[in-house]
């Protein structure tokens, strides 16, 4: 990261603060950087620069601990921090892991700092290749955002690591002349990675696929859901297992399934050398070889014999470490490309993207996605859906995949999930 | 302890900015919000956590540039201002939050998860200064993702328990078909906030992004609906007297007597609709401020204060979301508690099922309505384009004909 480090006097007033209180600690410290560059409705440029600083602190001291968290790089803001944890202790066991656990695993480099100006010059061009087809459709919206991070971990048992991230992410709304609108959602390491080319053909095409036709009757069938319907999916997959809300003994998992949280990468978005409490980052099983992988959760929740520790999350500064997925990745098993699994099915719906938001039961495990799609018999279209209803549980998807792509792609939800398209047996649409 | 005269302190940044040349500052955002949040486990505390953030942003023109902390520096980088310029800023002290033992007594069976809020903010521009009021909050998590959000302190007493679909139950679907719908005031609000909050702002209006585009001063229901934004009702999550961009908070009829006759309007697009300012409001203080609802108010005159439970063949008392595509019109609810109705009484619980609808058939199936409702506490996080506030609701139920079960 070539922007100035900031953090300094807040993260060193938190460890003097608390490194004289008697307590075991962890200071978790945190200065971001993002700009967004946005082009509205009105076809007005809007710029945002935003810089988020903070530190984080968990104690631990008598048989009570406590977190705090206070924004700022300034020494009162690591002094606030460090005393609210240990105002805000209550009784419970020590959540903080030894310090001889911890340590460093090797991860990506991340990218180079981007300038607004170079995001300028990418939105433009997408604004021009989107709109070469005058009268089909237009862009309503368009969002590019790059950010990077560096972050400190310092337990006060003696571990300290840093890590630095980056990434990108672009929202577009495109409006085609007839039919419902259509929200394309990207995400990539670097900005440099964008084949806007491509991108803007396959934005195009998922926007136009379904503009007119009835939903489906109410029926079971094959789905194949292609990357953008699929990851929603994924991430509450991620989540159930994380949070052993599929149990381990109970689900039938397809052998085409290889779900792998790859907390270190170089796969998918946002590799870290540590999780959020400081364990070297690895790759998680979760699902693989037809069997639910290994469960990896926070350092209480492994002493207390739930599962291994490593599976902390640490979004931000502001929040504690919590058990949850980081970096979903869909290993494909099989080469198809998505236009051989169309063919191949005689009888299903093709869907290409959710068309709203996607509702997840956790506590009963089952799912609900607005969404828009194709008819397919015999490997052809045969009948458009620009609003189906996709719904079914996370254990049938667990048992009902049948075939995955070749087209992985990328996308920043409540965590990163890079993922082919998944072909699914008999979920139920509408 | 507050500063004894904070208000003359932004008063005196207020001046300097109007007097540097360089600064050219639309306006600079001041903000400190302090969260408690009380975590359960077996009904019993199982962790405390606390967080503190505070920040500033400027805008100039159509650029935002925000930062995390409220120091003399900060502000300084931000607004071009020397250091020394910028005046010794001192945002209020928050009061103590509430006691765990005043509080525990107070919420549901179930609940994970307590969350109070106190927040302050200001908004210096080169004509004036003001600081903002808005309400304590307090959001109450339960089983379910199922979440509360309320003025704090809450002018009623909160439920003893969470509504939704009791755990285990596994009624039978019902088949696909049209039918009447009682909607209960939580389903109401979010099918209102839908219709007439989102589609009446005016920064969606403007973009083509909205269904009422064009249709202004229209009748859009038969039904006389009446329907406000309120962000002066205290007593409500979405309460401001000064808006995000330091204009005065209006009460503002969107929909009167089914007739669309209002827009949320900011600064920038309050003369385009000949409309007044007040709307705008920022989800945090890295976002900008937009035309956003605050507090939804239904009522209509003259219809039965008993729900028409007769008339209906399912009652919907929660759902999870809805949705309306601008383009097609067409409207989604995402049902997760409901019940069948024979002559009037629940028969049996429904597994969770999608709803839909166009504004077209709205237009003659919203056949009655309550006259007054209590607070609705579901729903309390609106979200537009990922960027989530406080919202509140106070809607009938709701009596509509010609949904679809899908």
């Amino acid at each position: 990261m070539n922007r100035p480090n900031r953090l300094m006097p807040a993260l060193e007033a938190a460890l003097s603060e608390l490194g004289s209180s008697g307590a075991r600690y962890e200071v978790f410290a945190r200065n971001g950087a993002s700009t967004l560059i946005r082009r509205d409705g009105e076809e007005a440029w809007e710029q945002r620069e935003n810089r988020e600083v903070g530190v984080g602190c968990r104690v631990s001291s008598g048989g009570a601990s406590g977190f705090a968290a206070a924004s700022g790089h300034a020494a009162v803001a690591g002094r606030e921090a460090a005393r609210a944890a240990l105002a805000a202790a209550v009784p419970s066991d020590d959540p903080i892991p030894p310090g001889a656990r911890l340590g460093c695993s090797p991860y990506p480099e991340p990218a180079p700092t981007r300038e607004p100006e170079e995001l300028f010059v990418i939105a433009r061009r997408l604004v021009e290749l989107i709109d070469r087809a005058p009268g089909q459709l237009r862009l309503a919206d368009l969002r590019l955002l790059h950010g990077e991070a560096e972050s400190y971990l310092i337990n006060g048992d003696g571990f300290s690591g840093r890590a630095r991230t980056s990434g990108s992410s672009l929202e577009m709304l495109l409006a085609p002349r007839e039919g419902p609108w259509r929200l394309i959602r990207r995400a990539e390491a670097d900005l440099g990675a964008w084949d806007l080319q491509m991108l803007a053909e396959q934005a195009r095409e998922a926007a136009l696929l379904a503009v007119k036709g009835e939903p489906p009757g109410r029926r079971l069938t094959d789905v194949l859901l292609a990357p953008a319907a699929a990851a929603p999916l994924v991430e509450a997959i991620g989540r159930a297992l994380f949070t052993h809300s599929i149990s381990s003994t109970t689900p039938r998992v397809s052998t085409s399934w290889r779900l792998v949280d790859e907390r270190a990468g170089p796969r998918g978005l946002l590799g870290l050398p540590f999780d959020g409490e400081g364990f070297p980052a690895r790759a998680i099983p979760l699902l693989n070889d037809g069997c639910i992988g290994e469960r990896a959760v926070v350092w209480g929740e492994a002493r207390a014999g739930a599962g291994k520790a490593g599976g902390a999350n640490r979004p931000s500064y502001r929040r504690p470490p919590e058990t949850a997925p980081a970096n979903l990745v869909v290993h494909r098993t099989n080469q198809m490309s998505a236009r051989d699994l169309i063919a191949a099915l005689s009888e299903g719906v093709f869907v290409v993207l959710p068309a709203g938001p996607v509702h997840v039961d956790r506590h009963e495990g089952r799912f609900r996605m607005l969404a828009a799609g194709v008819t397919i018999r015999r490997g052809r279209p045969a009948g458009a859906h620009p609003l189906l209803e996709v719904r079914g549980s996370l254990k049938g998807l667990l048992r009902g995949l049948a075939a995955t792509g070749n087209d992985e792609q990328s996308f920043s939800l409540n965590c990163a999930v890079t993922t082919p398209s998944l072909l699914f047996r008999k979920l139920e649409v509408a | 302890m507050a500063d004894p005269d904070p208000i003359t302190r932004l008063e005196e940044l207020a001046q300097r900015l109007k007097k540097s040349a360089g600064a050219e500052v639309d306006d600079l955002y001041l903000e400190r919000t302090v969260d408690m949040v009380w975590n359960l486990a077996d009904s019993a505390l199982a962790s405390r956590e606390c967080l503190r953030r505070e920040g500033a942003a400027v805008r100039r023109g159509r650029r935002l540039v925000s930062c995390d902390g409220l120091d003399r520096l900060t502000i300084a980088a931000l607004t071009g201002l020397k250091p020394a310029e910028v005046p010794h800023l001192t945002p209020p002290t928050p009061p103590p939050p509430p006691e765990w033992q005043d509080l525990l007594p107070c919420l549901p069976r179930e609940t994970r998860a307590a969350r109070w809020r106190w927040r302050w903010a200001a908004v210096v521009r080169p004509d004036r200064a003001c600081t903002l009021n808005r309400p304590q909050l307090l959001e109450v998590s339960g089983a379910r993702d199922l979440r509360l959000l309320y003025s704090w302190p809450p002018a009623e007493p909160l439920p003893g328990t969470f509504a939704g679909l009791p755990p285990g139950a596994q009624p039978a679907p019902l088949p696909a078909r049209v039918i009447t719908i009682l909607l209960a005031p939580p389903a109401a609000a979010v099918l209102l906030h839908e219709l007439f909050g989102h589609p009446c702002e005016a920064d969606l209006l403007a973009a083509g992004r909205s269904l009422w585009q064009g249709r202004l001063g229209e009748r859009v229901l038969e039904l006389p609906l009446t329907v406000v934004d309120d962000p002066l009702d205290i007593s409500l999550p979405g309460a401001f007297d000064v808006d995000d961009e330091g204009e005065p908070a209006v009460c503002r009829p969107l929909l009167e007597d089914g007739r669309l006759v209002g827009v949320l309007a900011d600064r920038r697009l309050a003369p385009v609709f000949g409309a007044a300012p007040g709307c705008a409001r920022r989800a945090h203080i890295h976002a900008p401020p937009r035309p956003r609802m605050s507090n939804l108010v239904a009522f209509s005159n003259g219809t039965a204060v008993e729900p028409l439970r007769h008339e209906a063949q399912v009652e919907v008392t929660e759902v999870a979301g809805g949705t309306v595509d601008p383009a097609s019109g067409r409207v989604y609810l995402a049902v997760s508690s409901a019940h069948t109705l024979r002559r009037g009484h629940p028969t049996r619980g429904l597994p969770p099922f999608t709803l839909s609808t166009t504004t077209s058939a709205l237009e003659r199936g919203i056949l009655a309505a309550g006259a007054a409702a209590p607070a609705v506490a579901a729903h309390g996080w609106c979200g537009k384009d990922g960027e989530v506030l406080a919202t509140g609701a106070r809607t009938p139920w709701l009596l509509v004909d010609g949904m679809e079960i899908r």
